[in-house]
């Protein structure tokens, strides 16, 4: 299976919904490729990375379910990452206080535990900076593209990754 | 601002690239259909870690002889149930730039390379190359060794299959099966919910765990892989060390509740007083020991929703009530 990571193209979004819209499954399954890695980075920018494993597929099985109540197909992505903020914040709701702080390790994954440490940082930034973030700088994706994906204007994700590095930085320097 | 942030133009500005490179381990990883390692060839399974744990189980002479013999009748019964035409499956090879060809019902698959596989409004299945499939009616299908990717957005318990040990249902969506030629095999689940059944023995295995299956005991018990020592000393377990227990309940966090269900389900009395005690300190459990230890079906349901991996009822939309069998002693293998 190929998967699409580049700019997603607002109108073949828009086919797609609709044929999903119609019962074609494999369309779906097309949207699933496309936006995998947006839905992943937005759940890293709220919960832990093993959180964000599990609610993936919540959201796009949420998404399967609700696809036939979104009216304007091209606004396809900004839709999916509310389904995925809103997941993330159910999780947090739901976070039973007697979960030790060491479930979220991963295992003796020395490279995973410097990434979680660096994420711990991202989690504690302003929320508004947090999924262009996470979505720059673990999936990869540019600044247009977190754009195009999430629905935000360019400026808005330039002033959000500008501002979202700085604090990073600064809180990643060894203190005196 | 530098360019590098925004769109990756230019020079890589050092800091944010060491940033890159630390956070990749954190990057989502799309399914391995497309790259997955070519542990296949035509003659045999090479030596995989999970084949690996398998290789004292052969098989002895006469049993070869009487496989042999059976494989023999079961080919004239093949060469005769192909001179009348079979229905179609339902599914398709894709064929690149070239029409999809049919597969009918039946029909034995040897892939020579990888194969996609592609049936309206079920999914996508990629067959690694050496492997042997056998599409049935009904979106079931019969693995008989190798690899195989699914990508399944049919409703739940639509699409299964079997190997010869136990059966696999998609309850939705994303997993990959492996298998070698004496059933021995791993699935490992990427997204959604897979069941994993041989008679009275199920696993259900959610999203980031993985599962063996044994030629001889069948599933498993579901595990994380990241939670490496549970998963060795869960291995030995399922083997049939009894002692390995201790070892799983020591190692076992919130995160591994799926896998303590499985074992209070599967374990006798005594042991499953330990392993809801060790579920009690590690999740807020119902007060529901007395009947835990029992063995009584509501009381597994109270625990299974405590987990808050869906509650039983939607289970039941698609599956019958928990198994009510009582564990033998000596249980949890």
């Amino acid at each position: 299976m190929v998967l699409d990571f580049g700019l997603a193209a607002p109108d073949a979004d828009a086919a797609l919904v609709a044929a999903a819209q119609a019962g074609d499954r494999a369309a779906f399954g097309r949207l699933y490729e496309r936006y995998a890695r947006m839905v992943h980075g937005i759940l890293l920018a709220h919960v832990p990375w093993s959180d964000a494993e599990d609610l993936q597929q919540d959201v796009f099985v949420t998404a399967l379910q609700r696809l036939g109540s979104l009216r304007e197909a091209g606004a396809f992505g900004g839709w999916l990452a509310a389904i995925a903020r809103h997941a993330a914040f159910d999780r947090h709701r739901r976070q039973r206080p007697t979960v030790a702080a060491d479930e979220f390790l991963p295992g003796p994954d020395a490279p995973r535990l410097e990434a979680m440490a660096v994420l711990a940082e991202i989690h504690r930034l302003p929320e508004a900076y947090r999924e262009s973030l996470t979505l720059r700088l673990v999936e990869g994706l540019t600044g247009p593209e977190i754009a195009a994906r999430v629905g935000l204007t360019p400026d808005s994700v330039r002033v959000n990754l500008h501002r979202g590095l700085k604090m990073l930085k600064e809180r990643l320097e060894p203190k005196p | 601002m530098s360019d590098y942030l925004w769109d990756k133009a230019g020079t890589p500005d050092p800091e944010i690239a060491a940033l890159e490179q630390t956070l990749a381990a954190l990057r989502y990883q799309a399914p391995a259909a497309g790259t997955a390692p070519a542990i296949l060839d035509q003659q045999q399974v090479p030596a995989h870690p999970v084949f690996q744990l398998h290789q004292g189980g052969r098989w002895k002479p006469v049993v070869r002889r009487a496989l042999a013999a059976g494989a023999a009748l079961a080919a004239a019964a093949l060469l005769a149930a192909v001179l009348w035409p079979r229905p179609n499956s339902g599914w398709t090879i894709a064929g690149g730039d070239a029409a999809p060809t049919a597969i009918a019902a039946g029909e034995l698959l040897t892939a020579p390379r990888q194969l996609q596989l592609n049936a309206d409004g079920i999914g996508t299945l990629t067959v690694e190359a050496g492997s042997r499939i056998r599409p049935g009616r009904g979106h079931q299908f019969e693995l008989q060794r190798g690899v195989v990717h699914a990508f399944i957005w049919a409703p739940p318990g639509q699409f299964v299959i079997d190997t010869p040990r136990a059966r696999v249902v998609d309850l939705g969506c994303q997993y990959t099966l492996s298998l070698d030629d004496a059933g021995n095999g791993l699935l490992t689940v990427e997204t959604g919910w897979v069941a994993f059944q041989a008679g009275e023995r199920e696993s259900f295995i959610p999203a980031g765990a993985a599962c063996q299956v044994d030629a001889r005991r069948g599933p498993g018990t579901p595990y994380r892989p990241a939670s490496a020592d549970l998963a060795r000393a869960l291995l030995r377990l399922d083997a049939g060390d009894t002692g390995a227990l201790a070892a799983v309940l020591d190692t076992a966090r919130a995160a591994d509740g799926v896998t303590l269900w499985h074992l209070l389900v599967r374990a006798t009395p005594a042991e499953r007083t330990a392993i809801f005690d060790r579920l009690a300190q590690l999740i807020p459990l119902p007060p529901v020991r007395a009947e835990i230890i029992r063995g009584e079906p509501s009381a597994r349901d109270a625990v299974w929703n405590a987990l808050q991996l869906g509650h039983t009822d939607w289970w039941r939309t698609w599956k019958h009530p928990w198994p009510n069998a009582q564990a033998p002693s000596g249980a949890l293998q």
